[in-house]
């Protein structure tokens, strides 16, 4: 008995370490296992690596990169991209400092706290122009103002997502008259009516508000850009250190991420088909329906297609003017200057 | 006596005075090439706790009072459950392999369910941390229950005692040391699911939150110092549990020296 | 013949059981939506037959996130009982090293992945094996609690009688200690195999785009309610398996644990 005991453990531990050894070996074809079709025999050229650590689970809100990597255009950039998907306990800017990630997608205003604490980060390119951030309540609610908000349940998903509303309140007085409230990834709290406004960005979760049985004229919408309260989200970041070294590299990425996005927006039915088919989330429809709505933010109306990924700095300025009122605990002033949002790669990509 | 006493205190204190030291002093940092920023000091720490005492406690006492609620709900239903399966074995086992499905539903799943059924934060974390609590009591007591020496039970038939002398004079007093086991682990798992569940609840207190909210926008020292008051919470429990156990347990083998 | 009528007993057990589940499942569905009429009964508990009907009609998605989320849990499993062993053994071997390592290991077990992530990624700086890293530090806690508890619960007299044949520690070990401990430690087994699924459903989350957990993302965001529940008996019914992989084990291994079962 003893002996078959001590097979037991034996087997166990051998088990462990073969299939740990197995797993590291197979470290990255586990992880993308949509990246298979590269590294064609006759071209023998090799390809520079380089991992993009998106913000959330990879969706059209990233549809840029996705339609340059499965149509090819970071290949014929010469390199070989590696996608990783964000998610709850995922923070890009951790991951592309420690270099688990070589370039990352944020939100400015995360980037700015990371950057105030010390780390060496860097913005190269503003993919999103506009804010996609809404306040959306039930009609029943009567929020048809801002200023009804007056007393109300307002849900925020905290950890960065809540300055906008701040500023919103501040606007009109309502700081000290509503309560804020997390929200979870559903929107079935304002649909239940346990908050009376929730947070929900234009592209994503407007569009399943409306889902949970919500007809357009039954719910009311709070737009941060009308009212004029806008902080800059999606934007592309690396290290100081790394763009430096890979100079070459980096105009390469952001020139084949243009390129990726410019397709996307052209057509953003087929921008939303080939994320759904890259990751299977929600509907092909749902997948469509947020190209179209992010291809707004991207290149909001009037604004020049070549001019995508520009780095606007008077907005940059407003979301750190934003983010020094509203995170006390903010650990030094934005600095807004080119060490911190450096245009040098996108207008050598762009050549504008 | 009293030196195997101050022992118990004295040795583990040490370590981890010995640990703190080699992180103040940068040995973590140097390991993982990190900078101050990214990991804070002790000192640091210290220094975020003291600065913020007031928040820091009601965060801690949130997450606390309801993880421990939870885990005394969650482990009197896994108990039960155990009885039953002992008292009638041929109907309750299932019941066994049963709650121990739910030791397999992630708390980020059972967080929005939990949010469903209860409108505030207390009730959602007490609902996340019973459910998490369960499964490990029921299985290690029904152990406890059945697992007697040899022939205890032959000699209670033999005196032909009652059904409820075998279980309270026999079946309880021999279970206790596996419900302590199930006890120290609930307090960790219990904890951190409350902590997790913290992250989906629909407030904005509590150490889970606060540890979500301030990693997330790089206030490392703030975040680490929530996680140390888990931690401390976590210690303490034990400590408590333990002298509990030295009491209840005084003649179990696992209290020799 | 006996063992036969047995089996045959056990399995009209289980039948009522199960039957009484969804029985008792569909009421509880039935009386939210029809009695109760909560808007957000399908959130709360939806009809047992709606998250089978998502069951059947997500299967193929369902079924490979779970091959996934599975090949994980099973390596996050296997390390982290490993190491769940070693220190349990460490930790009986004397008692200042238990006092000393016990409550460090409550306090490690505290550590968030959203705080832990971070340095294990830069340890590793690979995101496949910081997975599995962090898989296996959910796991071992259990285990070497269970164990530990196994292995200080031998009877002291039968420790003495070895030790006058003069039985150094490691045959003590093996031939008293660890056959003596063997039950709890599949005590342990059965709490952490349900559990390393978990860790494992949790990690698919940590930038992976496939597994359980990603299914389980999708659905929660995306408001696919029947989806959503399907991810979550999925979760369960894995659960279920591991847990009886470990009883099959402990059946083949532990043989004596059997006894009064039977």
């Amino acid at each position: 008995m003893q002996k078959k005991l001590l097979a037991l453990l034996l087997s166990f531990a051998l088990a462990a370490t073969l299939l740990a050894g197995c797993s590291s070996s197979s470290g990255s074809a586990t992880a993308t296992p949509t990246a298979a079709p590269e590294a064609t025999p006759t071209e023998s050229t090799q390809l520079d690596h380089l991992t993009l650590q998106l913000k959330w689970i990879d969706h059209s809100q990233f549809m840029g990169y996705l339609v340059a990597k499965e149509k090819g255009y970071y290949e014929d950039e010469g390199i070989d991209i590696e996608i990783l998907a964000g998610g709850s306990d995922i923070i890009p800017e951790q991951n592309v400092y420690n270099g688990v990630a070589d370039i990352g997608v944020t939100w400015v205003s995360s980037l700015m706290t990371y950057q105030a604490q010390g780390y060496d980060l860097t913005e190269v390119a503003q993919m999103f122009q506009n804010s996609g951030l809404l306040l959306v309540s039930k009609k029943s609610s009567g929020i048809n103002s801002p200023a009804d908000l007056a007393g109300k349940k307002i849900g925020s998903w905290f950890g960065g997502n809540e300055y906008e509303v701040y500023a919103l309140l501040e606007k009109y007085g309502l700081m000290d008259s509503v309560t804020m409230v997390q929200q979870d990834y559903t929107m079935d709290q304002v649909a239940e009516g346990s908050i009376d406004a929730a947070s929900a960005m234009t592209y994503n979760e407007l569009k399943l508000f409306y889902n949970e049985g919500f007809s357009e004229d039954e719910v009311n919408v709070i737009d941060m850009n009308e009212e004029g309260v806008a902080m800059l989200e999606d934007c592309l970041f690396c290290t100081n250190e790394w763009a430096e070294a890979n100079h070459d590299l980096l105009v390469r990425f952001l020139r084949a991420s243009i390129k990726g996005w410019k397709e996307a927006l052209a057509d953003t039915d087929a921008a939303g088909t080939l994320c759904y088919n890259y990751c299977g989330s929600i509907s092909e429809a749902h997948q469509q329906y947020m190209a179209a709505e992010v291809a707004k933010l991207v290149a909001p109306e009037g604004f020049d297609t070549n001019k995508i990924g520009y780095i606007d700095m008077d907005a940059v300025q407003q979301t750190a003017d934003y983010l020094v009122k509203y995170n006390k605990d903010l650990a030094a002033t934005p600095v807004v200057d080119e060490t911190t949002f450096n245009s040098t790669y996108w207008k050598e990509a762009t050549g504008n | 006596m009293t030196a195997g006493k101050a022992g118990k205190v004295l040795w583990p204190l040490a370590v981890g005075v010995a640990f703190l030291a080699v992180w103040q002093l940068g040995g973590i940092h140097a390991l993982l090439h990190f900078k101050p920023f990214q990991l804070p000091v002790p000192l640091t720490i210290l220094e975020t706790v003291i600065d913020n005492l007031p928040k820091m406690l009601s965060d801690t006492w949130i997450t606390a009072s309801g993880a421990l609620t939870g885990m005394i709900i969650g482990s009197l239903l896994g108990f039960l459950v155990a009885v039953i399966a002992t008292m009638f074995p041929k109907w309750g086992y299932p019941g066994l392999t049963l709650v121990s499905l739910f030791n397999a539903i992630p708390i980020v799943a059972l967080s929005p369910i939990m949010n469903r059924w209860f409108d505030d934060g207390f009730g959602q974390k007490v609902g996340v941390v019973t459910v998490v609590c369960m499964a490990t009591m029921a299985i290690n007591s029904y152990r406890g229950l059945n697992d007697l020496r040899p022939f205890t039970l032959d000699l209670m038939d033999s005196y032909a005692a009652p059904g409820s002398a075998k279980f309270f004079k026999l079946r309880l007093p021999n279970s206790l040391p596996s419900i302590f086991t199930a006890l120290k682990i609930n307090i960790a798992n219990g904890l951190i699911a409350a902590m997790i569940s913290e992250y989906f609840a629909s407030s904005t207190a509590g150490l889970g939150f606060s540890i979500k909210d301030n990693l997330r926008k790089a206030m490392m020292a703030k975040g680490w110092s929530c996680i140390v008051m888990a931690a401390l919470v976590g210690m303490l429990l034990y400590s408590v549990l333990t002298l509990v156990e030295r009491r209840a347990v005084k003649w179990h083998a696992s209290q020799n020296k | 013949m006996r063992l036969k009528s047995k089996k045959a007993e056990r399995a009209v057990v289980w039948a009522v059981w199960i039957v009484a589940i969804i029985a008792l499942w569909e009421l509880g569905a039935y009386t939210l939506d029809a009695v109760l009429h909560d808007p957000m009964a399908p959130a709360k508990l939806p009809y047992f037959h709606s998250v089978v009907l998502g069951l059947v009609s997500y299967a193929g998605q369902l079924f490979s996130a779970m091959l996934v989320t599975y090949s994980r849990a099973l390596i996050g499993f296997l390390i982290g009982t490993a190491v769940g062993f070693f220190l349990a053994i460490l930790m009986s071997l004397s008692k200042t090293m238990e006092d000393i390592a016990f409550p460090y290991l409550i306090a490690s077990q505290m550590i968030p992945v959203l705080g832990l992530a971070p340095i294990i990624f830069t340890l590793v700086r690979d995101m496949d094996t910081s997975r599995i890293v962090i898989a296996a530090y959910i796991t071992f806690f259990p285990v070497a609690v269970n164990t530990l508890s196994g292995l200080k619960a031998v009877d002291p007299l039968k420790k003495d009688l070895m030790y006058s044949y003069a039985a150094g520690t490691p045959t003590i070990y093996q031939k008293l200690n660890l056959p003596f401990a063997a039950p709890y430690l599949f005590a342990g087994l059965k709490i952490a195999a349900p559990l390393s699924v978990t860790a494992s459903i949790l990690v698919d989350m940590l930038g992976s785009s496939s597994g359980i957990g990603v299914q389980l993302m999708y659905s929660l965001y995306g408001g696919l309610k029947d989806l959503f529940w399907a991810a979550v008996v999925m979760c369960a019914f894995m659960g279920l398996i591991s847990y009886y992989i470990v009883v099959a084990l402990e059946r083949i291994f532990v043989p004596w644990a059997r006894r009064k079962e039977a």
